[in-house]
Order: C-alpha cells, then sequence, then structure tokens
C-alpha cells in the first residue's frame, strides 16, 4: 500500500496527486491512473490511501471538488487544483527536487 | 464553532463520502467490463482491488480534521445505545460504582469542610482566640470586666469580641421547647467579618438593657426550624417569655459550637464580678500587628491586673492563639481517624472498580463477535480501545452521578453520627457541592479511564481471520484471560483481608479501651451532679443530706458524693512529702474529693492502710488516701502508710471551699487504693490522691449511687428523681445516667465507636462487592468449563467430586489472597499503630478470625456456581457446540 504512515511516502502520494491534478480536474479513478500513468507503474494508488488524501488535501485548501459527469455520463466527484494548491506544488516540486538530487549524489559518493 | 458545524454537517458529508466511493467502484468496474469481463467477473474484481468498501470510508473518515470530535460524538451516541440494550449488566455495574464513589463523596465532602476549608471568616489569618492561663490550665474562660479591661487597654487588636452560650426556652409555632443560644458582644459579628445571609447585624443599641429584644439565627437552627424560609427576618419567636424579633440569619458553619441563634450580651444584665469567668473571647489583630506582638500587649495587661486586683488575678495570665489552631489541635486523632475512614473508602472504591472491570471483561466475551466485525470492518486497533474507553468512562461517570446521589442522601444521617461522636462540630453544615461534585467527577473519569483500558487493551487484540473463524468464546475465553479475572479476585479478596485485619484490630483495641473503664456491677452504678454550695458548711450540709435521702431509697445498697469521678478527669495539683524537697512544679498528681463510701460504691479497691470514715470529718486529724501509682512514685521502696504530704493549694481557690484555710496542712497518708483511670481511657494510669470532702468541698459535686441489682435500677432512678427534688427544692441536677452510658460516652470510646461502625460498614461493603466478585468469576469459569466437566461426569466422577474440585479452587485463590493479605496487613499495622490499644498487629486471633471468615466467604460465594457444576448434564454438555 502507498498509505503508509511515514511522512516521507505521505508527501510522495501528496505531491503525486497534486502533479497529476495539475494537468486538469479530475475524479477519483481518473487521478489513481493517471498517477499510475506519470510514473511509468511504479505507483499504484490505492483507494484506501487516495481517499484520505484527498480530503485530507482538500481540507488544507489545496484542492476544491465539485459533483460533475464523468465521460460515461455518470455522476463522480472532481477535484481540481486551487491557487493555493498550485503554489504548494511548486514548493514542493522544489523541495522534492533538492532533496532528490541530494540523495542521488550521496548514493553516488558512498557506492 | 466549525466543530458544531461539523457535527451538523456529518451526515451530508456522510452521504457525499459514500457516493463518491460508490461511483469509484462503478467507474472500475465498468473498465473492468470494457475489457471483456462478465458483469459478476468485474464486480469481484473492483471490489478486491478496492480492499473494502467500509474500510476505504473508515480511513477517509480518521483523515478528515475533526475526525476525532465526529468519532468521540459517534462513540458516544453508540455506547449510550449500548448501554441501554445490556441493561441487566448497566445496573449491575452502575449499583456497584454508585456504591463506591458514592461512600468516597461522602467521606470527602465531610473532611473537605472539617480539614481542607478555611474558616469561613474574612481575613481569618487576622483572628485570634484569647485564653486565660492559671497554673491548671491554659484555655480558662475570661471574665466580663477582664474583657473590658483588654479591650480599652490594648493597641494590637482591631476589634474584640466575646460570647456565652447557654440554655434557653423557645416558644415557637405553639410548641415550647429548649434550645441553645450564645450572647455575643456588640462587635461580634464585625470582628469576625461574617456577614448575615439574610437580614442584618446587632445594632449598638441592641445592646442596652430593654432594647435587646433581637435574634440573628445561625444557619442550620433556619435550616431544621424554619424550613430555611426566605422571609424568616421579622417574624418573632418567645425566648424565655419574651417575644424577639429575628433580625437576620447566619452563613453556614460560622459559629464553631451548637448554637440555635445569637442574642445581643447585654453589659447591664451580665455577671460583672472579676471572678466569674464564663466568656469565650476572640480578637481581630490590627494589619501588620504579629502574634507576639500580641502576646506581649497581652502579658503587660494581665500583670497590670495582678497589681490591681490581686483577690481574683493573682496568677492569670492571658494568651493568645491564632483561631484555626485554636480548636484544630484539640484532638489529633480527629485527622487520623477521618483519614484512616478515608483510605477504607479508597479500597471499597478499588474493590468496586475490579467487580466492574470482571464485569466488562465478562461482557467483552459477548461482545467479541462484535468487536471481530467491527475489525473486520476497518475499525483500528486505537479506533476500538477508543470506542470501548468512551463506554467504559460514561458508564463510570454514570456510576458518579449516581454516586453523588447517594453521597447526598447518606450525609445528613452520616453527619448526625458523627456529631453524637464528636467528630465533626455538632450541627456543621456539610454541602454536597460544587467542590465535592468535582471529586466525585475526577473520581468517576480516572477510575474510568483505569478501568476502561484494561479489557479495553485485552479486546482490542483482535485476529480478524481467528475471531471470524472460531466461536467467540474460544476466541475470547483462553487460558490467559481466564487467569487475568482469577488475579482481579485474588486482589479483591487481599483488600478485603486487609480491611478487615485493620477492623479487627481497632475492635480488639475498643475492646481493650472498654475494659478499662470497666467497673464491678457498672450497670447498678448511678450518677448525677448539682452545686451543693459556694461556703463550705452550705455545701457539707447539701450533700449530707442528698446522701440521707437517697440511702434509704429501698435497693439502694451504696451511695457516695465525689467532685470527679473516673473518666471525668481530675483537678492537677502539686504534692510536697514532709521531710523532702519541693518537687518541680510540673509533677502534679490528681486531686479527688470523696466521701467515705466512695470507694465501695464505685469498686476501687482498698491495697493498703483504710479507707475513709466518717470520723475523718472537720475537726479530726486531716488524711489522704493515695492510688498505687503515686505510692511507686513518691515511696518507690517504703510504705507510704504514716507518711505525711502537703498539698500546694491554689490560692484563693476558686473551685472549692473549706472548713479551714487548707494551705499548707500536713495530712497523713491513711491508705493506698488501686489505680483507676481518671481521665482518658487510653492515657497511662495517672497518680491520684483523694481527701474527704467533710475537709474541703468543690461547688460542683457528683454523687454516685450503687443499686442492689440491675432490677432496681429503673425504679430507684425514678425515686432518686424525686428524692433529690423534695429535698433539695429549686437545685438543678444533671440527668441521673446509669455509669455504663458514663462509660460509653466518654471521649475515647465515642470516637473509636464511631470510626468502627463507619470502618465496619465500609468493610462490610467491600467484602460483600468481593464476594459478588467471586461468584461472577467462578460463575463464569464453571460455565466455560462445562464440557470438560461433563467428560469428566461422564466418565465417572461423582457430584461431590466435582463440587469439590471447584471449591478447592475457589479455596487455593483465597489461600494465595490470605497469606499476601497477611503480608499487606503488617504494612497497615504499621501506619495505624497510633490508634492500636493492647494489641500488636501480628495478634494472631485477629488473623485467625479475618482467614477463617475470608475462606468461609470465598465458599459461600463459590457454591452455588460449584452446585451448578456438579449438575452438569453429561449428554447435554456434550452436545453443546
Amino acid at each position: 500500500m502507498a498509505g503508509s504512515k511515514s511522512g516521507l511516502l505521505q508527501g510522495t502520494l501528496d505531491l503525486l496527486i497534486l502533479r497529476a491534478l495539475a494537468l486538469g480536474p479530475n475524479h477519483g479513478l481518473g487521478i489513481a491512473r493517471r498517477v499510475a500513468q506519470i510514473t511509468q507503474g511504479t505507483f499504484d494508488v490505492k483507494p484506501g490511501s487516495l481517499f484520505p488524501a484527498l480530503h485530507r488535501l482538500e481540507e488544507q485548501g489545496w484542492l476544491q471538488s465539485a459533483w460533475g459527469e464523468s465521460e460515461n455520463r455518470r455522476k463522480a466527484k472532481y477535484y481540481r487544483l486551487t491557487r493555493a494548491g498550485r503554489k504548494h506544488l511548486e514548493a514542493e516540486t522544489e523541495s522534492w527536487q533538492r532533496i532528490a538530487s541530494a540523495i542521488a549524489s550521496a548514493i553516488a559518493a558512498t557506492s | 464553532m466549525s466543530f458544531l458545524r461539523h457535527l451538523f454537517r456529518m451526515r451530508r458529508v456522510e452521504r457525499d463520502l459514500d457516493e463518491e466511493v460508490r461511483a469509484y467502484l462503478e467507474m472500475v468496474i465498468e473498465e473492468k467490463r470494457a475489457r471483456g469481463l462478465s458483469e459478476r467477473q468485474a464486480r469481484r474484481a473492483a471490489l478486491i482491488e478496492l480492499e473494502g468498501f467500509e474500510q476505504v470510508k473508515e480511513r477517509v473518515r480518521e483523515a478528515r480534521s475533526g475526525a476525532i470530535a465526529e468519532q468521540l460524538w459517534r462513540d458516544l451516541t453508540y455506547a449510550i445505545r449500548i448501554l441501554f440494550k445490556h441493561r441487566g449488566f448497566t445496573a449491575a455495574a452502575l449499583t456497584t460504582l454508585a456504591l463506591g464513589i458514592g461512600a468516597n463523596t461522602a467521606i470527602f465532602s465531610i473532611i473537605d469542610t472539617v480539614v481542607f476549608r478555611p474558616l469561613p471568616y474574612a481575613d481569618p489569618d487576622r483572628l485570634v482566640k484569647i485564653w486565660g492561663v492559671t497554673s491548671a490550665t491554659s484555655r480558662a474562660d475570661i471574665s466580663w470586666p477582664d474583657f473590658t479591661d483588654i479591650q480599652t487597654q490594648n493597641g494590637v487588636f482591631e476589634r474584640m469580641a466575646a460570647d456565652d452560650g447557654m440554655g434557653f426556652d423557645v416558644l415557637l409555632d405553639g410548641s415550647r421547647g429548649s434550645a441553645l443560644g450564645a450572647m455575643v458582644s456588640s462587635e461580634w459579628l464585625s470582628t469576625f467579618g461574617v456577614r448575615p445571609l439574610l437580614g442584618r447585624t446587632f445594632l449598638r443599641e441592641e445592646t442596652e438593657r430593654g432594647a435587646d429584644a433581637v435574634v440573628i439565627l445561625t444557619y442550620s437552627y433556619w435550616r431544621r426550624r424554619f424550613a430555611s424560609d426566605p422571609k424568616v427576618v421579622g417574624q418573632v419567636v418567645e425566648i424565655d417569655g419574651r417575644p424577639c424579633t429575628i433580625v437576620g440569619v447566619l452563613p453556614p458553619n460560622v459559629f464553631r459550637y451548637s448554637s440555635d441563634f445569637l442574642k445581643p450580651l447585654v453589659p447591664a444584665d451580665y455577671p460583672t464580678e472579676r471572678g466569674h469567668r464564663d466568656l469565650d473571647v476572640f480578637a481581630r489583630l490590627r494589619p501588620g500587628v504579629t502574634l507576639a506582638e500580641a502576646q506581649a500587649a497581652l502579658d503587660t495587661i494581665a500583670a497590670r491586673l495582678e497589681l490591681e486586683h490581686p483577690a481574683t488575678n493573682a496568677g492569670r495570665r492571658l494568651t493568645v492563639v491564632p483561631l484555626d489552631k485554636a480548636y484544630a489541635d484539640l484532638d489529633p486523632r480527629t485527622t487520623r481517624g477521618l483519614a484512616f475512614i478515608f483510605g477504607a473508602v479508597g479500597v471499597v472504591l478499588l474493590v468496586a472498580c475490579v467487580n466492574v472491570i470482571n464485569l466488562l471483561l465478562a461482557r467483552a466475551v459477548m461482545r467479541a463477535r462484535e468487536y471481530v466485525v467491527r475489525a473486520a470492518l476497518g475499525a483500528s486497533r486505537a479506533r476500538l480501545i477508543r470506542q470501548m474507553l468512551v463506554e467504559h468512562v460514561l458508564l463510570f461517570l454514570a456510576g458518579g452521578m449516581l454516586g453523588t446521589l447517594v453521597a447526598r442522601w447518606s450525609i445528613d444521617a452520616l453527619l448526625a453520627f458523627a456529631a453524637t461522636s464528636g467528630y465533626v462540630r455538632e450541627q456543621m453544615v456539610i454541602a454536597v457541592d460544587g467542590r465535592v461534585f468535582a471529586f466525585s467527577l475526577l473520581v468517576s473519569v480516572v477510575a474510568g479511564v483505569v478501568c476502561g483500558l484494561v479489557p479495553a487493551l485485552q479486546l482490542s487484540r483482535v485476529d480478524v481471520n481467528v475471531g471470524l473463524r472460531d466461536s467467540a468464546s474460544t476466541f475470547y475465553g483462553g487460558r490467559r484471560r481466564t487467569r487475568a479475572r482469577r488475579l482481579l479476585i485474588v486482589s479483591e479478596l487481599v483488600m478485603s483481608t486487609v480491611l478487615l485485619v485493620g477492623f479487627g484490630l481497632l475492635i480488639r483495641s475498643f475492646l481493650h479501651v472498654q475494659a478499662n473503664g470497666r467497673t464491678a456491677g457498672a450497670d447498678t452504678v448511678l450518677e448525677t451532679a448539682a452545686e451543693g454550695g459556694r461556703s463550705f458548711p452550705a455545701a457539707v450540709a447539701f450533700w449530707g443530706t442528698m446522701l440521707d435521702s437517697v440511702r434509704t431509697i429501698p435497693g439502694v445498697r451504696l451511695a457516695a458524693v465525689t467532685s470527679r469521678p473516673p473518666v471525668h478527669g481530675a483537678r492537677q495539683q502539686r504534692i510536697i512529702i514532709a521531710g523532702r524537697p519541693a518537687a518541680p512544679a510540673t509533677d502534679r498528681v490528681g486531686d479527688i474529693l470523696v466521701s467515705a463510701d466512695y470507694f465501695q460504691t464505685m469498686d476501687i479497691a482498698l491495697v493498703a492502710g483504710r479507707t475513709f470514715t466518717n470520723h475523718d470529718a472537720g475537726g479530726t486529724v486531716p488524711v489522704v488516701i493515695v492510688s498505687e501509682t503515686l505510692a511507686r512514685r513518691y515511696f518507690p521502696n517504703e510504705t507510704p502508710l504514716g507518711k505525711r504530704l502537703v498539698v500546694d493549694e491554689q490560692d484563693p481557690m476558686a473551685c472549692c471551699s473549706a472548713a479551714s484555710p487548707v494551705k499548707g496542712v500536713w495530712r497523713e497518708i491513711v491508705g493506698v487504693v488501686k489505680d483507676i483511670r481518671q481521665a482518658n481511657l487510653e492515657e497511662p494510669l495517672a497518680a491520684t490522691m483523694y481527701r474527704p470532702y467533710t475537709q474541703m468541698v468543690e461547688h460542683d459535686m457528683f454523687l454516685m449511687v450503687r443499686t442492689d441489682s440491675v432490677e432496681d435500677v429503673p425504679r430507684v432512678t425514678r425515686e432518686m428523681r424525686a428524692r433529690l427534688a423534695l429535698a433539695a427544692p429549686g437545685t438543678e441536677w444533671d440527668a441521673i445516667r446509669p455509669w455504663e452510658q458514663v462509660i460509653a460516652g466518654s471521649e475515647s470510646i465515642r470516637m473509636r465507636r464511631f470510626v468502627l461502625t463507619l470502618l465496619g460498614s465500609f468493610v462490610l461493603l467491600a467484602v460483600a462487592l468481593a464476594a459478588v466478585g467471586i461468584y461472577g468469576v467462578m460463575a463464569y469459569v464453571v460455565a466455560e468449563r462445562r464440557r470438560e466437566i461433563g467428560i469428566r461426569v461422564a466418565l465417572g466422577a461423582s457430584a461431590a467430586v466435582v463440587l469439590r474440585n471447584v471449591l478447592t479452587e475457589a479455596l487455593r485463590l483465597a489461600a494465595l489472597a490470605l497469606v499476601l493479605g497477611a503480608i499487606a496487613a503488617q504494612l497497615l499495622a504499621r501506619v495505624m499503630a497510633s490508634m492500636l490499644f493492647g494489641v500488636a498487629g501480628t495478634d494472631v486471633a485477629t488473623h485467625a478470625v479475618v482467614w477463617t471468615f475470608v475462606a468461609g466467604v470465598t465458599l459461600l460465594a463459590s457454591y452455588l456456581p460449584a452446585r451448578r457444576a456438579a449438575q452438569v448434564d453429561p449428554v447435554v454438555a456434550l452436545r453443546q457446540p
């Protein structure tokens, strides 16, 4: 499960969701599929992690939700990135890149 | 208030969430079908991928902020439903808790008022009590002229107050009764800084003669006799035949002794002799004045009074004591006894809690499946614990509320009882108020969390797979859990044993104390007292007449007069032995004046020499009889008979009158008598000397009468009352009391009886609760082992063997508890050493009785379950799943 309580992983999932929504509003399943797509299948987000994360991000003000209609004319809840969410995504992306490169160089140095 | 909004929004949010997840599921199904799966296959695959519909929702709920409040709300409503559903369980648990918490709350409310609460006066730190000091006492009352002199001559007190209590006849609503009133000086209320609850204080002009027909009621009298009537001010009561207007009502607990009302003290009507000392005097220190400065000022005034009025004030000093110390230090046993009782009710609560834990565990077994299902539906362990905790704390809180009610109902009876023991000031108003309620709440929550956590932790360790497959009882029964419940039983038995041992030791102490006051044929001895006269010839003539008149009553064997019978204490005097240097001033002996037949009447045996005869009257040789302890102390290796001593008499004598000057009169020791407890029954035997009352007599004397038999007592009492009234018209006699009643009413017996009765009821409560607990656990153990017992019976075990097996198991637990209890009781005995009297903490008899009792109770409590076990029908038992 990707929903482990460890801070790093939770942050990762949040980042991935925000990233997926940066491409445009989407519903739960759509977000899960898009995350799988943009991580080339590395992350398979299960609903047990996805929905708590979505609700949490919405409470933090980074997402907004509204009922809409899916491609198959099915009622679904659509999530959309807010301004604050976009800003947060930018900050998170930057810090993530810093950490990622730091870790990468750390690994390169020790091996 | 986003929290509340959240609660109200909950329903909509919940529906939203359900729809959202459902939509997700449907979309996944569609996806799968698009890939060619059948409807059924697609749904199944989607559900597996979802990893549980309810679980997803539960995790969203947990992730939401405000989730805690929301879940608490959910848990609370659920808990209330559950408690209502399991009515039998709830009733049993609530009864247990109400008793346990109620007992604690009631005792706490008393201790809180007696010990912890500050005095109900403004700036109590500046209030002091002023006492007179003589060679005999440091707590002497003060006369009116001395009071006014102190008032006018000091520069240290802001205000001073004096009061004197006495009985009054009261005519109220046509019914006549007596009441205790206190006459208070004009600044009494302002000295204490007391504002009336209703009405006003006394006015200055109301201390003038004739203007004093006003009265202020004490709170307890107002509540008792006027039913707390808010319109009482302005009503008129007749006091001593005079209509008096009620002008005010005092707040609770303002007056220190049992008093019903205050009246103005009118100096013009009050005895103004300097030797008439009846006033209790109080003062409020000026701001910044220390106790030492006040004492110095009083020393100066006392010295001046001594010079100016040597006849009445020679040797008299004054002392100042902070008000909170003035009465609190009267008896340290009060607080000790209360602390002990508080400890005992604490144990009662513990036993009650253990019982409730047992009930919770037992019920948990029945609800095991519920928990398993909830865990399977996605409830996390923390979630399960929290829910159970909410349920348990709710139960304890409800128990606490009921307990507060129990306390409220029992407090008045408890107080009335405490007042007779002298433990609590009479008519003290003890309210079950906010502080007490807070205490009860605290106890409930703490007990609820602690007790609720134990079963909650055990239960939450559920394994969904095992739980769903197996029957609940195999899952939750189990050896480990049974062991936990047995442990609880042992702990209950240990606590009961400790309490019982403590109780037993106190009973033994009580019996020893009582034995100290025992007089042969005490049930045939009667006591009364009166003031015989203030001049010597009048007093001796009075008592001679009284003795003659009661002696001739048929059935009276002996009659005697004494200044103080046993248990009433004695005046302490210094004696000087002929030919020896004077003993230090602190070395004192008891001084009792008696008539010829006193020793025979009170059954005090003569050891050597002779008792008094009628010849030891005024004109003959001055004589004295001493007790064994006095003889041993002053004449260790010789016979005291024939030796001479002189009493270092107070001059002038305030209490007595004599035929001729007694100071410096040498007396010959003519007899030695056995020791008796002249003062407190628990104090060591004191040196005492006896002198004939015909050489010197106290103003107040006691008349002691011994009848031929117990049957004569009622008739003799009646006859005595009639004859005394006839022989001394106008004399006020104390009630004629049987000697046994005097002993029973003596301070140490009264206090011990109070502690014992309270303790006894709490011990009984604890043991009863423990017995219920044992019954419950044994019944459970038997039910759990039905199959096993069935097999045994099928294999030929007789009913007797099964019965014995169960009882043996119960006794094994009891044996373990008794050993642990005996060890714990040793620690207890050390703590209560100061309350033990004539008995050691290791007292074998006490332990033996307690052990037998506990074993007996255990057997009794497990007998019913054991018999049920013996009646197990193997056919039925084995067929059961």
